[in-house]
């Protein structure tokens, strides 16, 4: 009886323990205090005269700093290349309203040239890049300026590997003309519409082929939802151009980088981010353009696709 | 029903068959075929397809294998077989890694033909050798596994085992180092252009009997190269679908047993240390753990009494921590126009550099026999995490935790109606 009324207090004892909790202590490991560091990203491309630099400061959890907002009246940056052979300020644009802020640089950049860009500021270390312009691309077919008078199964682009290159882009444009109505174009290859040609990736194959029928069905139901194939038909030239881009290591990473829903996914591996920003974070890419002969477009073609 | 909380459909189905035939031409000789066939279905697929991820996996095994066994006094035991086993699988993931993987190769093939040899010598030493040589059809190569086992019998109590042993594995399963609770494994086979996968391993055992108790130790080393794993981190459409590393683990197993007597129980404890090497990063992988305690006892009470308790006891498990963010400027088209857009990107501890708390928690279990129109019955009553542990499974980015089961108890009934 004695020993069965022990076994009784024992339990008891038990459940009282359930109302108890332990709560375990923070996650342990090595959390040193980390010094913020200069952000900095650019893409230099050969077909603008003026080049946007963003700046910015990362955040670590662990430093004070994080909480202060970045200082951009202490910033210099400053851009150097090949051509320009000196060092040149790069101006803050006045007008961005954005928390992170962009320097602007008048500057092309040419095929092959090195440029470097430099972002100091007196309460970090000071981050720096240099960049390899890649070399225009040969085109190797369409060698010459073609006529079609009806779309093909499949339009191909081939071109020559080039140096200081890590992979190509490639956006196809349709251009008309007309006296009065001016030059239009649009890129074909662009998921803001829905009907058009998908969105390319960088890829480092060099060659690009698009599909003729989905190509004709881009031709043939973007007429609602674009002003530039409303006039089609009224256009006294129609062309269509594969402009090739030869990027560099970090703007072929950093148009990798875009469009990734899965980023999100809690299954991806936590991957530190590209960067090629020396004591900073963040990527500096450059992209050389070559454009393909054009492809006109004849004019039964245009009546066909848009007779109706 | 909110169709924004409608996680989409998960599939999950296995299903096998198999047949044994042997042929028996006297005690000492005798064959032994077997035909087995397997089929694992995994899917889970999201209505929206922007949904991020999403799961295609399907994986067929038809094994066919035969044995010639043959005893005798001068060879001992002996059996000489062959096996082949084909394998179709398909996997298509999104989710996983940054970018999907979409991934059907040719109908594997694994061809083999082993040789298994076990003697005992004078009751003094043991021995077993074998070696298994095997053609894999998608790499078209030959792999010779062999493996062998000596062991000495010091006395009637204590003996020792000394073993090393080479394997070869063509299949990997998916995994990510920040999934902690796997729906399913999905499995796959590297393409040809990946190497086969080769383990070695060497463990010194001994075991020592002292009655009431039984004591095991064993210490092992294990090395892993060419280790090939599916790459979590595919993050261009340019990147491999795979990747080839290395990995290595050793450590130290103790069991003390006592199965006599009103109170018995098992106790045992594994200090292991693994690493691996992808990416050219060399770190902890998640399932590295390096103490782990389990006790277990049953103590009979009374005839009619039994008090069972469970403790367990393992070092946190390794993870990726979020230590800070930055804003990068990303655009609309790179090419055309500036957007002057503005992503978050997440900087990251170094891999597995952290460790979730230790695990540990206690359950007890108290059973009381009675009869009920003569058939046995108990009534029982678990009580499972007593002391409350709130044991973390996981830490989303933003620092909230994931606790694992809370304190609670369930009471019931249990026996035979018939």
């Amino acid at each position: 009886m004695v020993k069965t009324q022990k076994l009784y207090v024992f339990i008891a004892i038990l459940f009282i323990c359930l109302m108890y909790t332990c709560e375990p202590k923070l996650p342990t490991g090595s959390n040193p205090k980390k010094q913020n560091k200069i952000v900095l990203n650019s893409m230099f491309v050969s077909t603008k005269t003026e080049q946007w630099i963003y700046i910015n400061k990362t955040r670590y959890y662990s430093s004070e700093d994080s909480r202060r907002i970045f200082n951009y009246d202490s910033l210099t940056v400053k851009f150097i290349s090949d051509n320009v052979k000196k060092q040149a300020h790069v101006k803050k644009d006045e007008d961005d309203f954005n928390h992170s802020s962009h320097y602007i640089a008048n500057y092309t950049p040419t095929p092959k040239e090195k440029y470097a860009l430099i972002a100091s500021h007196p309460n970090y270390d000071t981050a720096k890049t240099s960049v390899q312009v890649p070399d225009s691309v040969e085109i190797i077919s369409p060698s010459k300026a073609d006529t079609i008078d009806q779309i093909p199964n499949e339009l191909k682009i081939d071109w020559s590997n080039t140096d200081y290159t890590y992979g190509y882009y490639t956006e196809v444009f349709l251009i008309g003309y007309n006296n009065n109505l001016g030059r239009e174009s649009i890129q074909l290859n662009n998921n803001y519409y829905p009907n058009f040609l998908p969105t390319p990736e960088a890829e480092k194959k060099s060659e690009y082929t698009i599909n003729g029928e989905k190509l004709e069905y881009c031709f043939k139901n973007t007429k609602q939802t674009d002003e530039m194939n409303r006039k089609l038909s009224k256009f006294n030239t129609a062309y269509l151009i594969l402009r090739v881009y030869s990027l560099s290591k970090g703007a072929f990473y950093m148009i990798g980088k875009k469009g990734n829903p899965d980023e999100i996914s809690g299954f991806n591996s936590h991957r530190q981010s590209y960067s090629n920003i020396k004591n900073g974070k963040g990527i500096a890419g450059a992209a050389y353009a070559t454009d393909s002969p054009p492809i006109y477009l004849s004019d039964s073609l245009i009546n066909n696709l848009y007779k109706e | 029903m909110d169709q924004s909380e409608d996680i989409g459909d998960y599939i999950w189905a296995n299903s096998a068959a198999g047949l044994r035939h042997f042929w028996y031409l006297s005690p000492q000789i005798y064959f032994v075929s077997k035909l087995s066939y397997s089929n694992f279905v995994a899917n889970f697929t999201h209505d929206d397809p922007t949904y991020s991820d999403a799961i295609d996996n399907t994986f067929q095994t038809t094994i066919l294998s035969t044995y010639l066994n043959y005893d005798n006094k001068y060879t001992g035991n002996l059996q000489l077989g062959g096996e082949i086993k084909n394998f179709k699988t398909y996997l298509y993931s999104k989710g996983f890694s940054y970018k999907p993987i979409n991934f059907k190769p040719k109908d594997p093939q694994e061809f083999s033909v082993f040789l298994n040899n076990k003697k005992k010598f004078h009751d003094r030493i043991g021995l077993k050798l074998g070696s298994r040589f095997t053609y894999f059809s998608n790499k078209k190569v030959n792999k010779l596994s062999p493996y062998i086992s000596i062991q000495p019998y010091i006395n009637k109590d204590f003996s020792l085992n000394l073993q090393y042993s080479q394997t070869h594995q063509n299949m990997i399963t998916l995994a990510t180092e920040e999934v902690t609770l796997s729906m399913f494994d999905a499995w796959c086979f590297p393409p040809e252009n990946y190497p086969v996968m080769k383990a070695s391993q060497f463990a010194i055992s001994g075991e020592y009997n002292f009655k009431p108790y039984n004591l095991t130790i064993s210490i092992y080393k294990k090395n892993i190269n060419p280790l090939v794993e599916y790459n979590t981190e595919k993050y261009l459409g340019t990147d491999n679908n795979f990747v080839v590393g290395k990995g290595e683990a050793y450590g130290l197993e103790m069991l003390l047993e006592k199965t006599v007597g009103d109170l018995s129980g098992k106790l045992s404890y594994t200090y292991s240390h693994s690493r691996k090497s992808l990416h050219n990063i060399n770190y902890t992988p998640k399932y590295n753990k390096p103490h782990h305690l389990v006790f277990n006892s049953i103590y009979n009470y009374s005839k009619k009494w039994k008090i069972g308790m469970s403790f367990k006891y393992h070092t946190g498990r390794p993870f990726t921590k979020k230590i800070g963010e930055f804003e990068n400027s990303y655009y609309g088209n790179e090419f055309t126009y500036h957007s002057g857009g503005y992503g978050e990107s997440p900087i990251y501890s170094k891999k597995n550099s952290f460790r979730l708390p230790a695990y540990h928690r206690l359950d007890f279990n108290i059973t009381k026999k009675f009869k009920w129109h003569d058939n046995p019955f108990e009534w029982y009553l678990n009580l499972i995490n007593v002391y409350g542990r709130l044991n973390v499974l996981g830490y989303s980015s933003d620092g909230e935790k994931w606790i694992q089961i809370p304190p609670m108890a369930t009471i019931g009934i249990r026996g035979k109606l018939w």
